[in-house]
């Protein structure tokens, strides 16, 4: 009787790994989940980004849904964790870029492998510009030659492209 | 004039780095050397970019493309019975989910051993027989 049970318990517990397992195989694998008709896409390098001429940002979504009340413009960065701040500058200012090509993108989702992150926009161009505006203006001030502070974290300098030739890093 | 006006566009990835750490695009602008692992996780985000292409417009459709061709009439024949057919009823969307994590390690196999990929033709040969058979019968 005992061994039928813990038998039994045994399969409850497979099953449920393979669940699991087949229920994490799914989410990564589905579609997008999303309600909206697929109208723009990144191709990769060979698909020009938007100019925003009143603003003078560019940049490029990586896919554009038409969506009830406007446009869905979704970021992905394809690895785990959570949505950063740095992912959400970029998306609005992608968003902002493509408002200037006529695309009213009124949403952002924001997507890792792991998590997402819906953001509303705001409707006028100012008030999302004013959003993303001081890191506009630092990464002007990057591009004339000014010298820029560095906001060193261990996360932060572990994933940096540069962290070999900066004395900023921190290594742990 | 057109120097300085050039240099005030800015492009969304940088914007985004300066919320980051506005020291890496100082390092950029000098054109450091980006790190190996950098240049390699740059390579991986854009093969994970294609794959997310391919999902959103869901053209996956991983051993017929890799049979016939991704634009081909057999492939689009069964993405169309995939959506059409497959996706209405929940066993069908069961298998959907199989094939999709199988399919790709399949089509991996295939590509080493060509006798794996005659065998995948004969039987979506067949199948495409039987689904344009009910096609007809319709």
């Amino acid at each position: 009787m005992i061994d039928i049970l813990l038998y039994g318990l045994l399969g409850l517990a497979a099953a449920a790994l393979l669940y699991n397992f087949i229920r994490r195989i799914a989410r990564s694998r589905s579609d997008l989940g999303i309600e909206g008709k697929l109208i723009w896409m990144d191709k990769g390098r060979s698909t020009k980004p938007f100019f925003n001429q009143v603003f003078e940002v560019l940049g490029k979504p990586d896919l554009m849904y038409r969506v009830r009340g406007g446009v869905l413009a979704v970021e992905y960065k394809s690895r785990r964790g959570p949505v950063f701040k740095s992912d959400v500058v970029q998306a609005k200012c992608a968003a902002l870029a493509a408002r200037g090509n006529g695309y009213q993108v009124t949403r952002l989702l924001v997507k890792t492998a792991t998590s997402e992150q819906y953001i509303e926009l705001p409707r006028a161009d100012k008030a999302l510009f004013n959003e993303i505006k001081e890191y506009v203006i630092l990464t002007r001030q990057a591009k004339a030659g000014v010298r820029m502070k560095a906001w060193p974290n261990v996360g932060k300098c572990r994933g940096c492209a540069f962290k070999y030739d900066c004395v900023h890093a921190q290594r742990k | 004039m057109g120097n300085s006006r050039k240099s005030k566009w800015v492009s969304a990835s940088d914007v985004g780095r300066a919320s980051y750490c506005p020291h890496y695009l100082e390092l950029k602008e000098k054109r450091t050397k980006p790190s190996q692992e950098s240049i390699e996780a740059r390579a991986k985000g854009e093969v994970s970019h294609e794959e997310l292409n391919l999902q959103a417009e869901d053209r996956r459709c991983f051993v017929a493309t890799h049979l016939y061709g991704s634009d081909h009439p057999n492939t689009c024949l069964l993405r169309e019975y995939r959506d059409q057919r497959l996706a209405s009823h929940t066993t069908g969307r069961v298998f959907i989910t199989v094939y999709y994590a199988i399919s790709p390690y399949l089509v991996i196999a295939a590509r080493k051993l060509p006798l794996i990929s005659r065998f995948m033709r004969y039987f979506v040969d067949w199948n495409i027989r039987r689904i344009q058979e009910r096609h007809g019968d319709d």
